[in-house]
């Protein structure tokens, strides 16, 4: 395949891109929300709108704010809620609503005989079809983060170049998910079908992930509170024990001695050291944790063992979209125990700051019952390379299905 | 390959066939077993011919296309491309087509469907723009060639589909039903095009329900029925003569039945012909006795099948015309 044909293909998938009405609607959607990152602004102590001016106390923020806090607040919101969670599904959803007729439009009878018959091969033109799709979300997110990065650099002064991250993330999730869109879309040649089964995987894909987090939240936290409560009952009985040789000590004294040969002497010291555990908050649940019970727990019927594997398979193999954004966090930010010590300075050179300027010390909020986060080289389940190469792994055979099935396609 | 009989090899061919097909079978699944859509074809096609492919529906014409296009596969038999098995790109490069009922990306103007199928096979876009005006304007859709094809009509969709399959100068096009939908004058024009390509030497494969344009523009008709070849042959072959003569006469008003009808079997007749089956001395009769009644003979030709009777006679003869 030379040149010219991949030129051809691109300038087809850019057509088709241009050509369609959502994708219109949502670029002027998108336009707008830049226009009033240009236009609202968030000074250090106002919010500007234009050229009119609201304190922040108007909005119901905290007066008890340093110069700047707002308007990293607001980044933080606007990343996190804006764009990682209203768009990243709202908008994804739009996306594959308007794109999920490509694959099936190319195979309908009449134009798939013009298409095939050309001397390119049949992956390479669902290729180029998949190729528009992630011209269409790659156009608009870049409009958007990029837009509303310069929007806030220029109008706020917030220049925080994590947000231009989120472009990415939003490709990356909706490539992941179309590459279904597409394999539904060569299997069944019908756009509405397509666009059904994607949806419901991302559902189902939800599920399995948030059913598996949560697992992995219960067991993490009857493992953490356990491991309290067999180390708080162990120093308990080690007190104790030393209490009741000290006990026996004195009424020896004070008393005839009446100690048997076979009885060895209390030990003065406590001789059981307790096993080093790991600190609560750096503890990561393993299958292992969440298949066998603890001493003092209830083994698992095998119900729930299988439906644990189960769920454990499905949290491998399935695409992990929604953990791009703590990705980034980690690529961003680097690793977490170095961000946390970062963050720790960071907020303790604030809060000096604070009692310098008179204001309230903020306390730090309480932290999760484990860590969560990922890790370059954590334990699978908290593994941001497993994560990546299981989604690109999964998009990727979804997609070379799609295209086995379409070469053995008679037109 | 193949456990299908060997047919009558079609030799139309000398030794650089353009098609060459040998004891091809293709089946779809189904029912009972599936259908041969084709059941033992062969033919051979040298180059520069315009060849028809007719049949009635079901007969396996698109599917006989579709193979050589490399667009069906799992066949059984054999069947090359300019000289190459089916379906190889560098073949693929120098086939135009235009299928039948096809559908052009609507979100494209016409220029640029054709830059776009230019590209696909190989040609670079300068090469391209210097020529898609010319096609534009040959197929009659010059004044629109920057409106979205989505805005177009059945006929003008046709026109540029004609266009896309010749804007790469193929060396073989296949051409399904080129007229459809075509008004009379377009019609016309796409005869002319298809005698330019003649004129040009390049192969042509028309498949058209059309008989009497196929007999404008084919030199060579293969009929298929239920995945058969019937019949091949140039069209001269295929519209043999019937045995019967056309007496044609300057003036009406005369009982010409009455006359001739002693002479030979009266197979037509109108106010100034009569159509007669005659042996020589018969027609020499009829001849005579036209004269000595003082009627002008204008003209005396031998009367040949239309194609359109032969088909009918040859897929009736058959058995049922309809499709499996």
């Amino acid at each position: 395949m030379n040149t010219t044909v991949l030129r051809g293909l691109f300038l087809d998938a850019y057509y088709q891109v241009v050509d369609n009405w959502v994708f219109r609607i949502l670029l002027i959607l998108t336009v707008g929300a830049v226009a009033i990152s240009f236009a609202v602004g968030a000074g250090d102590a106002t919010l500007n709108v234009l050229w009119w001016r609201f304190p922040y106390t108007e909005f119901g923020f905290s007066d008890n704010l340093l110069p700047g806090e707002a308007s990293r607040e607001i980044i933080g919101y606007l990343q996190t809620l804006v764009i990682d969670q209203i768009i990243g599904l709202f908008g994804l959803l739009m996306c594959l609503a308007a794109t999920a007729f490509f694959v099936p439009n190319m195979l309908e009878r009449g134009a798939a005989d013009t298409l095939f018959s050309k001397p390119v091969s049949r992956t390479v033109l669902l290729v180029a079809r998949y190729a528009a799709g992630l011209i269409f979300v790659t156009a608009l997110a870049a409009v958007l983060v990029v837009g509303l990065y310069l929007g806030l650099t220029a109008r706020s002064g917030l220049d925080d170049a994590t947000l231009l991250w989120s472009a990415p993330v939003l490709v990356y999730r909706y490539a992941i998910v179309y590459s279904v869109t597409v394999l539904i879309g060569v299997l069944t040649r019908s756009s509405v079908a397509a666009l059904l089964v994607s949806f419901l995987f991302i559902g189902f894909n939800g599920c399995v992930h948030l059913s598996w987090e949560l697992r992995q939240t219960v067991v993490g936290r009857t493992d953490q509170m356990e491991r309290l409560g067999s180390e708080r009952s162990l120093r308990d009985a080690e007190r104790e024990a030393a209490r009741a040789a000290r006990l026996e000590r004195r009424n020896g004294a004070n008393t005839a001695p009446a100690v048997t040969p076979a009885e060895p002497p209390a030990p003065e010291e406590p001789t059981a050291t307790p096993e080093p555990v790991p600190a609560p908050e750096t503890a990561v649940p393993t299958p292992e944790a969440a298949t066998t019970a603890p001493a003092g727990r209830d083994a698992p019927g095998p119900f729930l063992r299988v439906l644990w594997r189960v769920l454990d398979a499905g949290h491998f193999v399935l695409p992990k979209p929604g953990e791009a954004p703590r990705i980034v966090e980690l690529i961003t930010k680097g690793d977490p125990d170095v961000a946390d010590a970062t963050a720790r300075a960071d907020f303790d050179a604030r809060n000096a700051e604070r009692v310098e300027k008179g204001l309230r010390p903020r306390t730090a909020p309480p932290g999760p019952p484990f860590d969560t986060r990922l890790r370059w080289g954590g334990p699978w389940q908290r593994n941001a390379l497993v994560s990546i190469l299981t989604s690109i792994g999964f998009a990727f055979v979804v997609f070379a299905a799609a295209a086995w099935r379409l070469t053995r396609i008679r037109f | 390959m193949s456990a299908a009989p060997t047919q009558r090899v079609a030799t139309i061919a000398g030794g650089n066939a353009v098609v060459e097909v040998r004891d091809l079978v293709v089946r779809y699944r189904g029912k009972a077993g599936g259908v041969r859509a084709l059941d033992g074809v062969s033919l051979a096609i040298e180059p520069g011919r315009v060849f028809g492919l007719l049949g009635p529906n079901g007969a396996g014409k698109t599917t006989l296309v579709k193979v050589l296009l490399g667009l069906v596969g799992g066949f059984e038999g054999e069947a090359r491309l300019l000289g190459a098995p089916v379906g190889q790109p560098n073949v693929r490069r120098r086939v135009g087509y235009l299928p039948e009922a096809h559908r052009l990306p609507g979100y494209l103007t016409a220029w640029q469907v054709l830059e776009l199928f230019g590209m696909l096979c190989g040609r670079d876009r300068r090469w391209l723009r210097a020529r898609i005006p010319m096609w534009l304007e040959r197929v009659g859709i010059a004044e629109a060639a920057h409106r979205k094809v989505k805005q177009y009509s059945k006929g003008m969709q046709q026109r540029l589909g004609l266009a896309q399959a010749l804007v790469h100068e193929p060396d073989v096009v296949f051409l399904d039903e080129p007229t459809d939908g075509v008004d009379p004058i377009g019609r016309a024009a796409v005869r002319e095009v298809i005698a330019e390509l003649k004129r040009a030497g390049t192969t042509v494969f028309l498949n058209s329900h059309l008989l009497m344009e196929v007999e404008q523009m084919c030199d060579h008709v293969v009929i298929l029925n239920r995945g058969r070849i019937l019949r091949e042959g140039s069209l001269e072959e295929l519209t043999r003569r019937t045995g019967a003569v056309r007496i044609e006469v300057g003036r009406d008003g005369d009982d010409l039945v009455g006359l001739v009808t002693v002479c030979g079997q009266i197979t037509g007749s109108g106010p100034r012909h009569v159509d007669l089956i005659a042996d020589e001395d018969g027609l020499g009769r009829a001849i005579d006795t036209l004269r000595g009644a003082h009627i002008p003979i204008r003209a005396i030709t031998p009367i040949r099948m239309t194609l359109e009777q032969a088909f009918i006679d040859l897929v009736t003869a058959q058995g049922s015309s309809k499709p499996r």
